[in-house]
């Protein structure tokens, strides 16, 4: 058994990682590639944060933990609405639990989906919860009086608001680069201060934190970030800036990584992984607006057409006030999970073109999410030709090429590993997130459970570190297979050939 | 309604409303929100207790916590043509949850 460390930094590609640790600017990842394993790491289905990190930290597919995205979408009779997704959708259990029950305490950190907090047997603060909520959101709450007493830690600098972040997403004024990069430059350091404050005074097992800055400055700042692409428009003193402080961003990044591998010591295992990695894309696929050229969908009349840019519309839950669901049969209402909707079996209509256009892939939810909960999952899911979002907003055209080239995500993240008992300086085939856990959890010297979907990657460990413990147990059921919703039972009872005829009647299928 | 359905209902609205106070004063009791009053039936999240959209939807979040049920119609209450309503008193979440756990509808 060693004591693990877990550093998430989400969205993160070695696409940049590499430029940056060639350039010098990130000493501690190399010196961590070069000390230990690498691999490329291949996310969910759909490559979307809350989904990614829930099948990290536990083991499970999405089909089988039931996170499909930021949000759930219930089905109403009426018209559906989505609320948030939160720790209790989570259908089985986390790392941090099953640790938890075999003794092992831990130290959870901005992972998402985790409000409001399990009592797991460490500390948790969960990520996205805003600051007015924090208090409540931390396990034990007392933590937050001990951590507010603490001259290093500000506490209103550690969640990002929500409005911000799906405005970053979309468009990011210009005049806001510098102050969005600077705050998370910030909002890292603050996580690392508690990061810190919780290894160097409390007993672990497994400290884990998520530095999503990442993400969020590859969003908004990729055509800054990515080497070729800034070559191409870089020349103005303002998007030298806005490069300089990005790649100052990940430097200081760098010196945080450092400071926690420091801090958990030489006998610590340390792993890097990324919820998904990132590319650019330069178009936007307005998807319902896709549906109603078909007829698969109507807009209200007053229904506004979305400003250049926005994949998504303002305030909450507005999307599904644009479309007349009198006539609406098929919809999507968030971008991140690029999911349609069938209220019904639908009318024919002809996705052939779309599918040509952007679309490299349609999975049915059967496909793309198996396991008990699927049917919590859109019917379909769209893989587009550059991995990004969808738009969800009303269009004048089907697929607009963007002002700017942005960031979106993409499948293949990162996993880095080393420490005592991993390999040396070796670079292995691209890895699964399925396959983090189980890795994690051998290190920490528990057994895998035999129901985890991902597989332990003995070839990232030393041969007499890479024995397989004991005997694997299975893992605790939350639900019982006799409390799958009634509606689970009718879905599945359905069959593939109801899917099927849906799908040729949409047209995906001759 | 019958003596007994009467008084189930008032000890129902009563528990909802104990309930959902118990929540909320949890939830401001570090806000800066300079309402000094009690909070009450007649209270505003909005204009008394500086509720913001993501507010409510963490809200919601602790109702259904604390209630044992999801999928509660809450865009029945908080949404109108599309938009978040501008105010939204205590007494109003009270009726919607007397009205919605009664029924036991989810989705």
């Amino acid at each position: 058994m060693s004591r693990t460390l877990l550093l998430g930094l989400d969205g993160a590609t070695f696409t940049v990682l590499d430029a940056l640790m060639e350039q010098g600017l990130m000493p501690t990842l190399r010196r961590l590639c070069e000390a230990g394993v690498r691999a490329g790491l291949q996310s969910t289905v759909t490559p979307l944060t809350p989904l990614a990190w829930t099948s990290l930290l536990t083991g499970r597919s999405p089909g089988h933990h039931g996170i499909f995205d930021f949000v759930r979408v219930e089905q109403l009779a009426y018209h559906p609405h989505f609320r948030l997704a939160t720790s209790s959708d989570i259908r089985c259990p986390t790392i941090y639990s099953l640790i938890g029950e075999r003794g092992l305490r831990s130290l959870s950190l901005n992972f998402p989906v985790m409000f409001p907090p399990q009592p797991i047997n460490g500390f948790m603060i969960p990520g996205f919860v805003p600051h007015r909520h924090l208090k409540r959101a931390m396990h034990p709450r007392s933590l937050y009086d001990r951590l507010s007493a603490i001259p290093e830690v500000s506490l209103k600098e550690l969640p990002v608001d929500f409005e911000d972040e799906r405005r970053s997403v979309q468009v990011l004024a210009p005049e806001r680069h510098e102050e969005w990069i600077r705050f998370h430059i910030r909002r890292e350091r603050q996580w690392s201060n508690v990061l810190h404050h919780l290894m160097t005074t409390e007993p672990w097992d497994l400290a884990s934190v998520v530095f999503d800055g990442v993400d969020k400055l590859q969003h908004a700042c990729w055509r800054f970030i990515d080497d070729g692409l800034f070559a191409t428009f870089g020349a103005s003193p303002w998007a030298r800036s806005v490069r300089e402080l990005c790649l100052d961003y990940f430097r200081q990044l760098d010196e945080l990584i450092a400071r926690a591998v420091e801090l958990a010591g030489p006998e610590t295992r340390v792993f890097l992984a990324s919820d998904h990695g990132f590319g650019p894309s330069d178009e936007i696929f307005y998807v319902n607006t896709w549906l109603a050229q078909q007829g698969h969908l109507a807009w209200k009349d007053d229904a506004p057409v979305a400003p250049e840019g926005y994949i998504n519309t303002e305030g909450m839950k507005a999307a599904a006030f644009l479309f007349d669901w009198s006539r609406t049969r098929a919809y999507t209402l968030t971008p991140g999970s690029n999911g349609i909707y069938l209220r019904t079996g639908g009318a024919a209509g002809r996705a052939q073109l779309a599918r040509q256009i952007v679309v490299r892939r349609v999975m049915t939810r059967e496909e793309a999410f198996p396991g008990p909960h699927s049917h919590l999952a859109a019917d379909l899911t769209l893989v587009l030709r550059d991995f990004g979002f969808v738009s969800v907003t009303r269009s004048e055209a089907i697929v607009r090429t963007r002002r700017d080239v942005a960031g979106v995500h993409n499948p293949r993240g990162i996993f880095i590993a080393a420490g005592p008992g991993i390999r040396r300086g070796e670079t292995v085939n691209d890895l699964s997130i399925l396959d983090v856990t189980p890795a994690l959890m051998h290190s920490l010297g528990e057994p895998v459970p035999q129901e985890f979907d991902g597989r332990l990657p003995v070839e990232i460990f030393e041969p007499a570190h890479a024995v397989r413990p004991a005997a694997a147990v299975p893992a605790r059921r939350i639900h019982a297979p006799d409390e799958v919703p009634a509606e689970a039972a009718a879905m599945a009872a359905e069959g593939e050939a109801t899917v099927m005829q849906r799908l040729r009647a949409l047209g995906y299928l001759e | 309604m019958d003596e007994q359905a009467a008084s189930t209902d008032n000890n129902d609205s009563g528990r909802i409303l104990d309930g959902l106070l118990e929540i909320l004063e949890d939830m401001i009791k570090d806000w800066d929100t300079g309402f000094s009053g009690r909070i009450g039936p007649a209270t505003s999240l909005m204009n008394n207790l500086t509720f913001e959209s993501i507010d409510i939807v963490m809200l919601i979040v602790a109702i259904e916590e604390r209630f044992g049920r999801k999928g509660l119609p809450f865009e029945q209450l908080l949404m109108l043509d599309g938009h978040y309503v501008d105010d939204l008193k205590v007494s109003q979440i009270v009726q919607f949850l007397e009205r919605e756990l009664r029924s036991g509808t989810t989705a």
